[in-house]
């Protein structure tokens, strides 16, 4: 009886280490899926996102078109309501030339760095089409 | 000697246990993407919604370039609103919309990081068209004419309402109406705003039979409005002006599984990066 009970014991005790070492295979394991971090770039993916966008929302609501016909308060003002911490550069070009036509910066913006989100689109107006940029960053 | 056996098989049914869920998660550890992976979809991502943002900014700059400007709405009771204007009397985008596709594929591929190849050709010899479904509006500069005809490989445009707006500085002499039919199954509406005030008419119309609305102005210049049919073509609206300049509506309310979407007879086929699509240009996809 006593052989049988020291045997079992030494069974149990192997039985509770693997447990144990099934349960640190477990926690090793999904440690990787609890990742909180944010990923390299991610930042830079959002503002580029946000600087597509943008410059979509300035066409559609004619701001640019206002902006080419030498009114470019419309611009300003949009520029103006976006997040707080973000900041725009627009310009627009003459296609084949690449002279700027014009240029507004969202107010206190003026120090353009050198990694930041852009979108390029074009507008057809008065039977000219322009090359538009925007630039966005992080302040 | 059973307690003992009972013990063993407990031990080997516990090691193939662990075995095996550490066998299934290794290998769902190992079918998860990586972080790298993981960042080429988020880029791809990007440069997808790049790509779709270039085809609904090229649709809006069609617009502009052809002069055709339009607004659709979904009704509640499960019709779309589409409509269009322009204007009267037309002026030949042709040369215009041929220019702004070789802008594309030319400087604007370089500065977008992408190569665009437009397909315009069917809207830039004088007719432009955007369709759906059953129904295409049409803008035909030769013949100076404007509306609405069945969509091709379909004959009947499928109208439930027809709106038509004129807006002209000249001064209209005298008008001849068409004649309504009790039974018709469109109803149309005429509007017209002129230097001398402003005429309004509405009534039921059959979409399969021929009928002529005139606006005679000043001297012999004229506004026809059609409304029936061409040929085997049930519903065909049609405006023409001869010399009279001005602001052309164009309204028609659909059942919306027939204009859900609405697009420019013409294409653009966009690669930037991994992406590539080849499609119409949609001025409109539903909502």
């Amino acid at each position: 009886m006593t052989g049988t009970t020291a045997r079992r014991g030494f069974i149990f005790t192997l039985d509770a280490l693997l447990a144990m070492g099934l349960a640190l295979a477990v926690i090793g394991l999904l440690v990787p899926f609890s990742d909180t971090t944010s990923l390299p770039g991610h930042d830079e993916l959002h503002v580029q996102r946000y600087t597509a966008d943008l410059l979509m929302v300035l066409q559609r609501t004619g701001d640019v078109r206002r902006g080419l016909s030498g009114n470019t308060s419309a611009l300003n003002a949009s520029l103006s309501l976006t997040s707080a911490g973000k900041c725009f550069s627009f310009r627009a070009l003459n296609m084949t030339t690449s002279e700027t036509v014009f240029a507004v910066n969202k107010t206190g913006c003026s120090t353009v760095p050198a990694t930041l989100a852009s979108a390029v689109s074009n507008e057809y107006y008065n039977g000219q089409t322009y090359r538009l940029e925007l630039l966005g960053w992080v302040s | 000697m059973i307690l003992h056996g009972s013990l063993r098989r407990g031990f080997v049914a516990t090691f193939i246990t662990c075995a095996l869920a550490t066998l299934i998660m290794l290998l769902v550890a190992y079918s998860q993407p990586s972080f790298a992976m993981r960042e080429r979809y988020l880029a791809d991502y990007s440069a997808s919604a790049t790509v779709r943002q270039l085809f609904d900014s090229t649709a809006t700059q069609l617009s502009a370039v052809t002069g055709i400007n339009s607004t659709f709405n979904r009704t509640a009771d499960g019709y779309a609103n589409a409509t269009f204007y322009t204007n009267f009397l037309l002026q030949n985008s042709s040369a215009n919309v041929t220019g702004y596709a070789s802008v594309l594929s030319g400087n604007f591929s370089g500065a977008a990081s992408a190569v665009i190849a437009p397909s315009f050709s069917a809207i830039s010899s004088g007719r432009v068209v955007v369709m759906s479904n059953t129904t295409a509006f049409f803008a035909d500069y030769p013949s100076q004419s404007v509306g609405f005809e069945p969509a091709p490989s379909t004959t009947r445009t499928g109208m439930r309402n027809l709106s038509i707006y004129f807006s002209t500085a000249a001064t209209l002499n005298e008008s001849t109406a068409w004649s309504y039919d009790a039974g018709g199954d469109t109803n149309v509406t005429v509007r017209l705003v002129h230097a001398g005030g402003t005429v309004l008419a509405n009534g039921l119309l059959n979409s399969s039979t021929a009928h002529y609305y005139w606006l005679n102005f000043s001297g012999s210049d004229k506004v026809m409005l059609y409304y029936g049919n061409v040929g085997s073509n049930m519903g065909v609206f049609r405006a023409n002006s001869t010399a009279v300049s001005g602001i052309l509506g164009a309204s028609a309310i659909l059942p919306y599984p027939n204009a859900s979407a609405w697009y420019f007879n013409a294409s653009l086929n966009v690669t930037k990066a991994a992406i590539r699509r080849n499609s119409k240009l949609f001025v409109w996809e539903g909502g």
